[in-house]
């Protein structure tokens, strides 16, 4: 249940979420709560910007809390305050003096108050979720909800199990078809000529990206998003890592800065590195280079079908048969899953985890040792195909009987997780783990490895998977 | 002296203004390592301009032993910055394919370096095997990979000019790459639509076995475009590997199954 005092902000509830901001159109809540319940931070910040039609450099302040996967994201612009209660952070988070927004993330045990500064106009009440005006606003994720409702599930339920809306129609944000927006004008212009092959249409080669615009292919990452997948794609954050020793999970602090904008590049000293940020709050930026006009930058269309989908599962799959990354490593160790209290909450290796311990490192049987911070394509002469981002490392093996392929296995550094995928070899890849059975790849499949996993490929050439977080 | 490059190559271009244009705007590089297509977009000339500045920014590279990806990817970031120069002059609409091969190196085994952007194509023609290397950029081929059109419905298709990546035009475009173990008898060849636009697969195929020598081959084939109307221009490079260095003692056979079926 969330407590507030109120006042003359906008407090957001939904049943993930709060969110406080200064203003924004009445009409345009019921998007914004949608947004946020299907994509998080990215989608607040979305709509956010086209409710104010602002762009993202000149949103209003706001301070918004979002229970995830692996704690409780908080994110500040402006003055607004964001504290835990429940002293697990002594420090508050605030945007003050910084350009974009300050970001972290707090353990799901913590009780989040969010306070503008501004003295209370009324007593103390409360909200499931909707939208109030408030001087300052009090969430506590994990604690029972006091209130029971027919359309509400039990207390126990899980933060990052969205309930459904009772007041705000459920409509999945859907990514704009580009192709079929782009072609049906097109085609139309093109079929309205007599002959459509004249030298007319000939002449006018158009770009397509010139007319449709980019779409957000993390729309319907919905509850699968991590800060890793959608931050590092969409806004080029900067993950700092915290001290030696620190708790994976908690701590995190993201700040966002205009640093995706590569051409003109951040004054010395901002942003600079992982120790710049390691201890909040976020140090006062320095005057921010000016602004540039750039909605939030997403894969151009052609891309899409070329990414992998990650293996990262959805959350609130509680069927049993899908395990995170976590609990898999977990279960092979023979030790609980580093995540918080809620058992029923496995978290992933966090990104400050891979920044202290790297990403592992593939060691190839012919003495080739990979580091494992981009893809690997293993095989007697490995090729990489139609690649836009980066160029996979090649790793050519000797197999004097022609035992192994010329492209035989792929080791992609997906999210968090190594996985393996045999290129629909042959003779096939074999995966050998430590007390269990060796397990033969289904050609094309990811087959998620870890720590200490061997894979033969042919010709007594081995891979050694070593040092994966 | 450099050491030899991992790929010694033989390579002759081609190019034709085409039957029914009054502009080239057609622009290639084919000097050892870098071997590039670009077909410019626009009208007004703008289309000339931009396919020449987005060429210029490879020419520093061109005598060099090998090209690398990231060597690649600057050039082709500063191509782009040249062709939105040629854009802001006014020309709003001026923009680019670019396709290509170059030579470069992996593990000391040569390879091909190919990068696409648009609807200029790369092929691969060996051991009498035309291969397709390049996706297009294109309208009609995301139809085609979304099943709503067949190979032979897109070469028709209306719109089959139309581009979905360029460079310039209001917009640069990430590329696509490939790293392609280089084989020896390796037969590359990059063009712009006005060949692969006009002659199919077979026919080209059948040209390049015919015509060992690169230069008669890349002239036959602008040839070939011409019969078929010429409608657009022209141009084609044709690269031949004539020696390929190779870091380990590899077989390029085929993968040989472990267990042999009956036949």
């Amino acid at each position: 249940m969330t407590s507030y005092v109120e006042g003359r902000w906008l407090a957001l509830v939904t049943a993930r979420s709060v969110a406080v901001f200064a203003d924004a159109p009445a009409a345009s809540l019921p998007a914004l709560a949608d947004a946020i319940e299907a994509r998080g931070l990215a989608g607040f910040i979305d709509a956010l910007t086209e409710a104010t039609e602002t762009t993202v450099w000149s949103l209003p302040e706001f301070a918004v809390a979002i229970a995830e996967e692996q704690g409780i994201r908080v994110a500040a612009r402006g003055t607004l305050t964001l504290t835990d209660a429940s002293g697990g952070h002594a420090t508050a988070l605030t945007g003050v003096g910084v350009t974009g927004w300050s970001e972290a993330i707090w353990e799901a045990s913590a009780a989040v108050v969010i306070d503008s500064g501004d003295g209370p106009r009324g007593g103390e009440l409360w909200v499931v979720e909707g939208a109030v005006r408030a001087a300052s606003v009090r969430w506590n994720p994990s604690a029972p909800r006091a209130i029971q409702s027919p359309a509400l599930p039990a207390p126990h339920a899980s933060p990052e199990q969205p309930r459904p809306l009772a007041s705000v129609p459920d409509v999945a944000p859907t990514p704009p078809d580009v192709l079929a927006e782009a072609s049906a004008p097109l085609s139309s212009a093109a079929t309205a000529g007599t002959e459509p092959q004249d030298a007319a249409v000939r002449d006018s080669e158009i770009s397509l990206e010139t007319l449709a615009p980019a779409y957000d292919e993390e729309a319907d990452g919905q509850a699968e998003a991590s800060h890793d997948t959608v931050f590092g794609s969409l806004w080029g954050s900067t993950v700092s890592a915290p001290p030696a020793g620190s708790q994976p999970g908690p701590g995190a602090l993201i700040s966002v800065l205009p640093e995706f904008t590569s051409p003109p590049p951040p004054p010395p000293g901002e942003e600079s590195g992982p120790g710049a940020l390691a201890s909040p709050p976020a140090p006062p930026a320095p005057p921010a280079p000016p602004a540039p006009p750039a909605p939030p930058t997403a894969p151009s269309p052609g891309q899409a079908h070329d990414a992998p989908r990650p293996v990262a599962q959805p959350a609130g799959d509680h069927d049993g048969a899908t395990v995170s990354v976590a609990a898999l490593r977990a279960m092979t160790s023979g030790r609980a899953p580093a995540t918080s209290d809620d058992a029923s909450m496995p978290s992933f290796a966090t990104a400050e985890q891979l920044a202290k311990e790297g990403r592992g490192r593939a060691v190839v049987s012919n003495g080739v040792v990979v580091t494992l911070d981009k893809s690997v394509i293993v095989g007697r002469t490995p090729r990489a195909s139609r690649v836009t981002g980066e160029m996979p490392h090649l790793v050519t093996v000797p197999s004097p009987t022609q035992d192994i392929s010329r492209s035989h296995v792929e080791l992609r550094v997906e999210g968090t997780a190594v996985v393996a995928v045999d290129l629909n070899t042959t003779n096939g890849t074999l995966v050998k783990r430590k007390g269990a059975e060796p397990v033969r790849l289904h050609p094309g499949e990811p087959h998620v490895l870890l720590n200490g996993d061997v894979l033969e490929i042919g010709d007594g050439v081995t891979i050694t998977l070593e040092d994966l977080p | 002296m450099t050491a030899a490059a991992p790929i010694v190559v033989a390579s002759a271009a081609a190019t034709s203004i085409g039957a029914k244009r009054d502009h080239n705007e057609d622009a290639f590089l084919a000097d050892s390592p870098l071997f590039l297509v670009a077909d410019g977009m626009g009208g007004y000339e703008a289309g000339e301009v931009a396919s020449a500045a987005a060429i210029g920014a490879f020419g520093s590279l061109v005598g060099e032993r090998t090209v690398d990806i990231q060597q690649m990817r600057e050039a082709y970031r500063v191509a782009g910055a040249n062709v939105m120069a040629v854009g802001s002059g006014g020309r709003q609409s001026a923009g680019t394919t670019l396709a290509g091969v170059a030579i470069s190196e992996n593990e000391g085994s040569g390879y091909w370096l190919v990068l696409n952007v648009g609807d200029s194509r790369i092929y691969r023609f060996a051991a009498g095997a035309l291969e397709q290397i390049s996706v297009d950029h294109s309208l009609v081929q995301e139809l085609v990979d979304s099943g709503e059109l067949t190979v032979e419905q897109a070469s028709h298709h209306a719109n089959r000019n139309v581009v979905t990546r360029a460079l310039g035009a209001g917009i640069v475009s990430d590329a696509d790459f490939w790293m392609l173990p280089a084989v020896l008898g390796d037969r590359m060849i990059v063009c712009s639509d006005g060949l692969s636009g006009e002659v199919g697969d077979d026919e080209i195929a059948a040209i390049l076995a015919a015509e060992p020598d690169p230069a008669t081959a890349a002239r036959k084939l602008v040839d070939a475009a011409m019969e078929h109307g010429g409608r657009d221009n022209i141009t084609v490079v044709v690269v031949d590997a004539l020696a390929v260095a190779r870091g380990g003692a590899d077989f390029d056979g085929d993968t040989v199954p472990r267990q042999k079926g009956v036949a």
